[in-house]
């Protein structure tokens, strides 16, 4: 079975867009922690959401936070990217460490206001699979709606999963993506573990399809491989599915 | 059709298979307070615990009841662990608490302004249920944790048999794992859908539910086995309502979509009973009985976590593990804490007791948080 990549959607430090994930590294931003009797900033790069406006109204991301915003606007870039529809869109999303900022938040209404005060939205945002519910509540996707934790293998995982929708014919056709935010808490934890690669936050999401009538899109994914560093959208456990849509992109640039 | 050939589980109605099939028949053990930690809430809040359970605290307890239910499924398999093929043993598990950083005490030091060490959220990326198992028994193959809220386990099951299906495995072990969470246990009750009393699941006087925490584990092995099968895997189903983060579309679309994914090619008259979700929650209870009296008239059904709780991401897994064995059985339980027809339901209304049946196939539901609904169909040997 030929897999294609029909459509490539990407939000990071780098800006947003399959263009510019062939940015040369810029400066990283910075994540300001408190630290000590002061604060201290940890570099890393940041990715802003302002375009999902385009796709989202406002009022309807009311309640939507970082984490999902970034999933939100890689999917919906990914998809306009392929120029298609969410009809008969299966969805896999990876996270190496899910909503971290909404979670800390969650146990800073149990501290600060009593367990009875504990916060419902909080709660329900927590969840890693909440970016899943809102592409899937926005977009109205009604197939198959995967989501997947782990670290290293966790991009192969999930285009594994992608891959058997479309052999099962349980989808025509798959949003695959990773997403992770730099919250305080991963800022904290990124301080402390000693000196690192700058870390990144985004999302990178791929459509896939196995639809001979799709054409050949941007390549396949064997072909698609992993673009060659340096990259400009930091260390994060999705960073494979950063360089794989790099990739596709470059390829896609070569053949035009 | 991929055959089961071993089950392990551990919940709050017993820490093996035998033992909980025992006490659902019995009737099962009641929930009783949280005796792992304290909440400051002026009602009590019942929840369904494994007592009498330690596991290695260098991981979460999550991967310590995972493991346990692991042993008992190899063992019921008649496989010991060097015994697996390295790297055709797949190992997909679901879970929710297990993969949350969330650990209160290293909140509160850093909140206070302390700098508090990496342990505890070192001791949560070691704790993710499927590498842990995997990196237990030393396996090489294919490797994913699921975290579709509270039908991560039955979808673990379901991908499982696809990879065999594929050709990726020759075994697979499949299932969830969730212990109890005092974040997890307040959210909840923030959510109002958590009782203060026993759950009754489809009852009309229904509360909402009650926590618990398990794990269940299936052994897939590919066709063609020499063990022998326990059941197999018929069908898989699953797909989202895109209607709301936290509650289920009203018309269960997204519920009917699941089954026919779940019964290609089972007529309804060959389902012997339904395994429900049955969550005891108003709209869980009320979406899931009209959609069964639709797609699945006079067929019998019941919610098990009248004895177990809601335990998350390991529920559909405990209820597979469940339906496996009461399908060997030939006799459902009756659906603990139902005792008043809800007039809402349609006249949909679960097992009140032990029911015997001859039919040779069986469904087990799950739904979650996210739209997701996930159902798996299970067959007897023949």
């Amino acid at each position: 079975m030929n897999v294609t990549v029909q459509g490539i959607g990407a939000v990071g430090g780098f800006g947003c867009g399959a263009e510019n994930l062939a940015l040369a590294p810029g400066a990283p931003g910075a994540l300001a922690i408190p630290w000590g009797e002061g604060t201290r900033e940890i570099p890393a790069f940041l990715a802003a959401t302002d375009p999902l406006e385009r796709f989202v109204p406002r009022r309807a991301l009311r309640r939507v936070d970082h984490f999902s915003r970034m999933a939100l606007l890689g999917a919906y870039l990914a998809l306009e990217d392929a120029g298609r529809t969410p009809e008969g869109l299966a969805l896999v999303v990876a996270s190496g460490y899910g909503p971290t900022a909404t979670t800390f938040s969650l146990i800073d209404s149990m501290i600060q206001d009593g367990d009875p005060c504990t916060s419902p939205i909080h709660f329900a945002a927590s969840l890693h699979n909440t970016p899943a519910a809102h592409i899937g509540i926005l977009m109205g996707i009604t197939g198959p709606c995967l989501t997947l934790s782990g670290f290293e293998g966790m991009v192969p995982s999930a285009l594994m999963a992608a891959r058997l929708l479309l052999q099962e014919g349980r989808a025509e056709r798959v949003l695959v993506g990773a997403v992770d935010e730099f919250s305080e808490l991963m800022a904290y934890l990124w301080a402390r573990s000693g000196p690192g690669p700058v870390a990144g936050e985004g999302a990178a999401f791929l459509l896939l399809s196995a639809r001979e009538e799709d054409g050949p899109g941007c390549c396949t994914l064997e072909e698609a491989g992993a673009a060659a560093g340096p990259w400009p959208w930091g260390a994060q456990p999705g960073a494979p599915a950063f360089a794989l849509a790099a990739a596709a992109a470059r390829l896609r640039s070569s053949r035009r | 059709m991929i055959p089961v050939t071993g089950l392990g589980c551990i919940c709050a109605a017993g820490k093996s298979l035998p033992a909980c099939l025992g006490a659902l028949f019995a009737g099962g053990p009641g929930p009783a307070p949280a005796t792992r930690f304290a909440s400051g809430h002026p009602a009590s809040y019942p929840v369904f615990e494994v007592l009498d359970f330690e596991s290695d605290p260098r991981r979460l307890r999550t991967s310590g009841l995972l493991l346990h239910a692991a042993r008992e499924a190899l063992l019921d398999a008649g496989l010991a662990p060097e015994d697996l093929p390295r790297a055709r043993t797949g190992v997909i598990i679901g879970t929710t608490v297990g993969c949350a950083l969330n650990d209160e005490a290293f909140c509160r030091a850093y909140r206070a302004g302390g700098h508090p060490g990496l342990e505890p959220m070192e001791r949560i990326f070691r704790s993710n249920p499927a590498e842990a198992l995997a990196l237990e028994l030393g396996l090489a193959g294919p490797c994913q944790t699921v975290v579709n809220a509270c039908s991560s386990g039955t979808d673990a099951i379901g991908l499982g048999a696809s990879w065999i299906r594929a050709g990726l495995c020759d075994v697979v072990l499949a299932g969830g794992a969730d212990e109890l969470s005092r974040i997890t246990f307040n959210g909840f009750i923030s959510l109002k859908i958590t009782s203060e009393e026993a759950c009754r699941p489809f009852d009309r006087d229904r509360q909402g539910l009650n926590l618990g925490e398990g794990a269940a584990l299936l052994v897939l092995e590919a066709p063609g086995t020499r063990r022998r099968a326990r059941s197999f895997v018929l069908g898989y189903g699953s797909s989202c309502d895109a209607y709301h983060p936290t509650a289920p579309s009203p018309d269960g679309a997204g519920l009917r979509r699941a089954l026919a994914g779940a019964m290609g090619g089972i007529a309804p008259a060959e389902v012997a009973f339904v395994n429900a979700h049955g969550t005891a929650t108003p709209d869980n209870d009320r979406v899931e009985a009209l959609v069964l009296r639709d797609v699945l008239p006079g067929v019998p059904f019941l919610s098990t976590k009248g004895c177990t709780g809601h335990t998350l991401g390991a529920a559909g897994a405990i209820e597979a593990a469940f339906t496996v064995a009461c399908l060997e059985a030939g006799r459902i339980p009756a659906s603990a804490g139902f005792r008043t027809p809800d007039p809402a339901l349609g006249g949909a209304e679960p097992v009140r007791e032990a029911t015997s049946f001859t039919g040779g196939v069986a469904l087990s539901s799950s739904l979650a948080f996210g739209g997701n609904n996930a159902v798996l169909a299970f067959g007897g040997p023949r």
